[in-house]
């Protein structure tokens, strides 16, 4: 029951911090993109159909905030965070390194598919070399967030058979971060 | 794979088809409703319920903007400045955020100051959050339909424009700002007198497009509006400062790039033109 309220508060949370606290933090013009971040967690923590609610949710509302067309972010999102969850149960370990990479790879492909989508649909953009760097750009930001942001999503939505099959492979579960305790 | 984990996983693929589904049923309604669909009443609704929040924790790490704000309206302004003044000299002994909130106090009388282009009904609103993408660049203000913001009215600050309100709630509005590439504005040289458009290209400085080719652009020279653009701005208004132009790649007209006289990484205080409404056209 707590997990039900737990993963829209995360997403809500998300929001509000992405659109007052962190414009203060951008570098180079790129603020983190939050929301995928932590969609990208549900992920790795709770699984695909986890994921791709929680980036459904977070991305239409993200989008209702948006002058883009709506429902473009829902739709990278969803894909990002199917896709994540999915690979999850084949990657063979609990180390750190998972959710960073996770959430790197998860944050380019999602940011790229976005600007894809926009530009397909017509949106004014800006030039493409800056499109491709802001790309980058998040995905290195976003991967900064993982340190604060995925023991906090573990703590709310974690456990569950999100990541496993029932096949018995106990060595997938969440990875450690050292001095942190699990 | 074992029985479980097969339903697991047609489960999961399930899902994701019905939530791509609706995202591209979505964005369809989006695309054919535009502005009068019910996806538009939805986008007011989360503005209403997101901006207190967003005040909220925008009030948290802004005092001064949190006073600005109880001040009210322009024409209270007058009377209420002393207060403000008293109140800011107890801020100001806060030594670590004095410089940000010195700043900050230069916009609120500054915009106490009226400007030949601030003429008539305006209003102050606080900046109290930024839009979450990366691609766009809008603001939410602290005001809204309860104040007689409407959408399509123009938003200055003390240096020049700032952009338009795009959508309203009750208690806030959202602005599109200049720089965004999705905003344009018929603009004029003061000095020729040419005549053009100028649009966002995000972090970049500002483009001022279809100059005519036999115009001098001076660098330096300044940009105002034009209000040849179906009244969405008043005249008048400065936008920036010429840096440098080109002919365009065909040789028919000039680009100019024009660096905004506002500071848009700094927004904290605005005025709305409560007067500028886009003047709607036969057919829309």
């Amino acid at each position: 029951m707590r997990r039900n309220v737990g993963i829209p508060l995360l997403i809500l949370t998300a929001l509000l911090l992405q659109t007052t606290l962190l414009p203060h933090f951008a570098l180079f013009g790129v603020t983190p993109d939050l929301m995928l971040v932590v969609v990208i967690c549900v992920s790795l923590v709770r699984g695909p159909s986890s994921g791709a609610t929680a980036g459904f949710v977070g991305g239409m509302l993200r989008d209702l905030l948006l002058d883009a067309p709506t429902g473009l972010s829902a739709l990278a999102y969803v894909t990002v965070g199917y896709v994540v969850g999915a690979i999850r149960p084949y990657v063979q370990s609990s180390s750190v390194a998972v959710p960073l990479i996770g959430v790197f790879a998860g944050s380019v492909v999602g940011t790229a598919f976005y600007t894809m989508l926009a530009l397909l649909l017509g949106v004014p953009a800006q030039p493409v070399a800056r499109l491709a760097q802001v790309i980058l750009l998040t995905g290195v930001y976003n991967t900064l967030l993982v340190p604060f942001a995925y023991p906090v999503v573990r703590r709310v939505a974690g456990g569950g058979q999100g990541t496993g099959g029932s096949s018995g492979r106990a060595g997938l579960g969440e990875p450690v971060f050292p001095g942190r305790g699990v | 794979m074992s029985r479980t984990s097969y339903r697991r996983a047609t489960r999961s693929r399930v899902v994701l088809a019905a939530l791509l589904a609706a995202s591209v049923t979505v964005v369809t309604l989006d695309f054919r409703q535009g502005n009068n669909g019910p996806l538009r009443k939805v986008q007011d609704e989360v503005l209403t319920i997101l901006a207190p929040l967003q005040a909220g924790v925008s009030s948290a790490l802004s005092p001064v903007g949190r006073i600005f704000r109880s001040v009210g309206d322009i024409p209270h302004l007058q009377s209420q400045n002393a207060r403000l003044r008293s109140e800011v000299s107890a801020l100001k002994d806060q030594q670590n955020q004095v410089p940000e909130m010195q700043r900050q106090l230069n916009d609120a009388l500054g915009l106490l100051q009226e400007q030949p282009w601030t003429a008539g009904h305006k209003l102050g609103a606080s900046v109290i959050s930024q839009g979450p993408s990366n691609a766009e660049w809008t603001v939410f203000l602290d005001k809204g339909a309860s104040s007689g913001v409407a959408v399509g009215m123009a938003v200055v600050a003390q240096a020049g424009l700032v952009g338009r309100v795009t959508a309203v709630s009750p208690g806030s509005s959202k602005v599109l700002l200049a720089i965004d590439p999705q905003h344009a504005v018929g603009s004029r040289l003061t000095g020729s007198g040419d005549t053009g458009v100028v649009s966002g290209k995000g972090q970049s400085d500002l483009s001022f497009d279809l100059i005519g080719v036999t115009t001098t652009v001076t660098p330096g020279e300044t940009v105002v509006t034009s209000g040849y653009d179906g009244g969405i701005y008043p005249p008048g208004i400065p936008i920036g400062r010429v840096k440098a132009a080109r002919r365009s790649p065909d040789g028919l007209n000039q680009t100019a790039s024009v660096q905004p006289f506002v500071d848009f990484n700094k927004l904290s205080l605005v005025l709305i033109l409560l007067d500028t409404r886009p003047v709607k056209l036969p057919g829309q």
